[in-house]
């Protein structure tokens, strides 16, 4: 097939390593599921959480990239596409968690004796009870996956196609369909990520979070997408050598300096307004992860996630220069890691009244390397898969004919 | 609508789908310069409905001084505000008129730096908007503290009273982010005004207005030199500005959220003050749009699809409004916090409920409309949807103010809020005052900016690519 034959090679590289990084990760994750079944838990929340985070960034920009039909999104649709797929793979990911709902291992609402003593958990009982949760989360996973097939099936029917005037058509029906589902994937993923995440926690909550989880998911999305396209752009593979010009990189760049911006906005109109009021069920959320290690890890992530990327993404000369470009974008996507760590594992030990549980887990447990490698290289060899199964720029379409010319 | 404009020979250029639609009808460059000139420099271009609105504005003007005369000599006591609702209109309308100025910054400044060329026939007059709103809105606050002529104390400056602001309250940061987003705003104003008072000094025959806007054009001859030196201008501006969009109205929630007042207290309040206040302004840049793209026959440069475009953002930023008062619901009822539950409760059921249900209908369904193709495209349509979307921004932050206050965590302070006619007499003042600023700027500066207009046609001519270096040329032809 002549995809294959132009298939770049860096690709080709990813899912051949994301086998044997999937295997060591699983020995990694029993191994450490074997001191106890709660570690399993975590480690398999924490991995599942950081990956739905990346899925739904690939699934948001796919929906956005169809409806604003700019020339940014052109050369990386496909990359959004296939991860954006990969919400099927996400669909079994999810499947310990919603068990785990049954069981006492992971969430607080679901430890009948804990619920039994707390009015809060009590009055939460309503929307935090194992039979909604698992109802939520087969709706969440069937509409989303749907959208993603439905929109994926009209991409390649749009490149298959002959007539110039019926694959605009196409790209018109796709736009119309990506605006009323970019709609309610921001509402699905809100109530997903207060299920997934906040209810870790038994009293915490923040009306913000569901933005928070969003902008968090476009940055890691956004700099999976664009650390790809520049790596293959650096070694000259396929299209890719030409389409990530420099107006292209600029456009990427800007994107995330506006992505990270947004989050950082989000983060801090949070904190300062939970340490403003002071009151123990909110500010707790920061006391929490300002003590001992933790401190020097949201230092860290304050420079990592904003401070580092800011001043990179500001110079203009950087966004034009595919390997600096790159090498930020794989700053912030390692760095979401971290602050997906420092959300979820201090919540696995919250209800317990412990501090230094987050410390105690990373000491402790090789498991949640592991879980993430397990997941993470099971994600990118389908990835891969996905991605091979069309070609790697959409054809017949308008807007890249134009960053053809610019190219030039 | 055709993607090809004519130009003076009558020969067809394939236009570039950038700026396709943007302008309408056969134009040259000289054609857009006297058309839009015109307005300024023929008394004869404003027919009756200036003179109606002028009328209208000055009397309700006059209204707005008699009630702060009145205030001045009585007090504040003459409004509704008491305890428990000390902030009652003043501090609502403050925050309305605030929120309707962003659109014209984002318009003006976030547009041009995303080099959004629909802007251009828009941004002029969305700027005088947004100038002539946080004068509206600075009154109230002024007239609030009860004794305007003390506000100076709020400034940080040696003094023996021992007299320091609060630094850590946000009604001190929203002192220094509205006076300068006040600043910024009219300097960016003006620096965009400074080519186009050129042409206007070039083209006046009255020797008074001739001299008047030699003065205001401070000199501008329309060299390479000056074009680059505006263009510099103009960005620094643009990025100072952006960011002060989002910093004022989030300074504004803050005022409400870090309080612990049950229903104020809410992590989303930043995002969707700022998303609201953009809201209501794009609300109010339609509203004003509409009559005068019809009264000035303006319909080739302020087109359907920059009606399209204003009302794709109205949908966009009330989606945001509506999700974060379903959020605020949603999590209210989910935080197990009785008092939270309690003012969710009290919010929909209680007395001032009418408001509640009001301002979902206005804001949150309403819109919604705009989805439809077809009701983008019809101008009363627009126009409609516009009002209803005021007056529930108006009503949201009602809602905030005063049903958060009559209902607080002790019983004992809880009562039921009464605005006075003196309430009702200062807004309509202050729409007065806005509709006389607005409509004399309409008489005497271009309500569109003449050579951004020109600058589109060299577009239309020879493609996106000639960007404003490129805008010399145009200003050249014209001249």
């Amino acid at each position: 097939m002549d995809n294959n034959q132009r298939f770049p090679a860096t690709l080709q590289r990813l899912g051949v390593m994301a086998v044997p990084a999937s295997v060591l990760g699983l020995i990694l994750l029993i191994f450490d599921s074997l001191h106890s079944v709660q570690n399993f838990y975590h480690a398999w929340t924490f991995a599942f959480d950081y990956l739905m985070c990346l899925t739904i960034g690939c699934f948001g920009l796919m929906l956005l990239s169809n409806m604003v039909r700019a020339e940014w999104c052109r050369p990386i649709l496909r990359i959004f596409e296939a991860g954006a797929l990969n919400l099927a793979f996400m669909a079994l990911c999810v499947l310990p968690i919603v068990y785990a709902a049954f069981t006492r291992h992971l969430f607080p609402w679901a430890h009948p004796s804990t619920v039994a003593s707390d009015p809060i958990l009590q009055s939460r009982a309503v929307w935090f009870n194992p039979l909604f949760f698992t109802i939520r989360n087969i709706v969440f996973f069937v509409v989303l996956t749907g959208i993603a097939y439905i929109i994926r099936s009209l991409a390649l029917k749009q490149d298959l196609e002959k007539n110039v005037q019926t694959a605009k058509q196409i790209a018109t029906m796709r736009a119309s369909i990506a605006a009323p589902c970019f709609l309610l994937m921001v509402f699905a993923v809100t109530s997903a990520a207060t299920d997934w995440i906040m209810s870790l926690d038994p009293h915490w909550y923040s009306t913000i979070f569901g933005f928070h989880f969003l902008i968090g998911a476009a940055l890691c999305g956004m700099s999976f997408a664009v650390a790809l396209a520049t790596t293959m752009k650096l070694a000259g593979e396929g299209e890719y050598a030409q389409m990530a010009n420099p107006k292209a990189t600029k456009d990427w760049g800007n994107l995330m300096l506006m992505m990270t911006m947004v989050w950082a906005y989000f983060s801090i109109s949070q904190y300062m307004i939970y340490w403003s009021g002071n009151l123990p069920l909110e500010v707790t959320f920061y006391v929490q992860r300002n003590v001992r290690t933790l401190a020097w890890f949201t230092s860290t992530l304050i420079i990592c996630q904003f401070f580092l990327p800011f001043l990179l993404l500001l110079s203009s000369r950087l966004k034009r220069y595919a390997r600096m470009l790159r090498n930020t974008a794989l700053l912030i996507f390692f760095t979401r890691i971290l602050e997906v760590a420092w959300e979820v594992i201090p919540m696995f030990h919250s209800w317990h009244g412990s501090d230094s549980g987050f410390v105690v887990q990373f000491q402790g447990g090789m498991g949640y390397l592991g879980a993430l490698l397990f997941m993470g290289g099971i994600w990118m060899a389908l990835f891969v898969r996905n991605i091979k199964r069309a070609s790697l720029i959409p054809n017949l379409d308008p807007q890249i004919l134009e960053v053809m010319e610019h190219a030039h | 609508m055709s993607n090809s404009l004519p130009d003076s020979s009558g020969s067809n250029h394939l236009v570039d789908p950038a700026v396709a639609g943007m302008m309408e009808g056969e134009h040259t460059y000289e054609s857009i310069t006297e058309k839009l000139t015109s307005i300024v420099l023929r008394q004869d271009r404003h027919g009756l409905p200036w003179w109606i609105m002028i009328g209208i504005g000055f009397v309700l003007y006059n209204v707005l001084f008699s009630v702060i005369l009145k205030l001045l000599f009585t007090g504040i006591g003459m409004f509704g505000n008491n305890e428990p609702v000390g902030w009652g209109w003043p501090i609502i309308n403050f925050v309305w008129w605030i929120g309707i100025g962003h659109a014209g910054t984002l318009i003006s400044a976030f547009l041009l730096l995303m080099r959004q060329n629909w802007r251009n026939a828009i941004n002029r007059f969305a700027e005088a908007m947004t100038i002539f709103a946080v004068v509206c809105a600075g009154i109230y606050p002024l007239l609030h503290t009860g004794r305007p002529w003390c506000a100076y104390w709020l400034f940080p400056y040696p003094n023996i009273l021992a007299m320091w602001p609060q630094w850590r309250s946000p009604l001190l940061w929203d002192v220094f982010a509205v006076s300068t987003y006040a600043s910024v705003s009219v300097l960016f104003w003006f620096i965009g005004l400074i080519p186009d008072f050129a042409s206007l000094r070039d083209r006046s025959e009255n020797i008074l207005a001739k001299k008047t806007f030699a003065c205001l054009c401070l000199g501008w001859r329309g060299s390479a030199e000056h074009w680059r030196r505006y263009e510099v201008a103009s960005l620094i501006l643009a990025g100072i500005s952006t960011p002060l969009v989002l910093s004022v109205h989030s300074i504004i929630s803050f005022d409400f959220s870090v309080g612990i007042v049950p229903g104020w207290h809410t992590t989303i309040s930043p995002p969707y003050f700022v998303a609201g206040a953009v809201y209501a302004g794009f609300a109010m840049v339609i509203m004003l749009a509409v009559p005068l793209r019809k009264w000035y026959h303006l319909e080739e440069y302020i087109t359907q699809k920059h009606m399209d475009w204003m009302a794709k953002l109205m949908l966009t930023t009330g989606l945001i409004v509506f999700y974060g008062y379903l959020m605020e619901l949603f999590y209210s009822y989910l935080s197990g916090d009785p008092y939270e539950i309690a003012m969710m409760h009290f919010r929909q059921f209680g007395p001032y409920g009418w408001a509640y249900w009001l301002l979902i209908c206005c804001n949150g369904v309403t819109p919604q409309l705009l989805w439809i193709p077809r009701i983008r495209r019809s101008n009363s349509a627009l126009f409609i949807i516009s009002v209803v979307v005021s007056i529930g921004m108006w009503l949201e932050r009602y809602v905030i103010v005063v049903v958060s206050l009559t209902r607080d965590y002790l019983p004992s302070s809880w009562g039921y809020f009464t605005n006075t006619m003196w309430d009702a007499l200062m807004y309509l003042g202050t729409m007065g005052q806005f509709i006389f600023l607005f409509f004399m700027f309409v008489r005497v500066m271009p309500m569109i900016n003449v050579f951004e207009m020109r600058e589109l046609l060299h577009k239309f001519h020879h493609g996106h690519g000639a960007h404003t270096e490129d805008a010399t040329h145009a200003v050249e032809a014209a001249e």
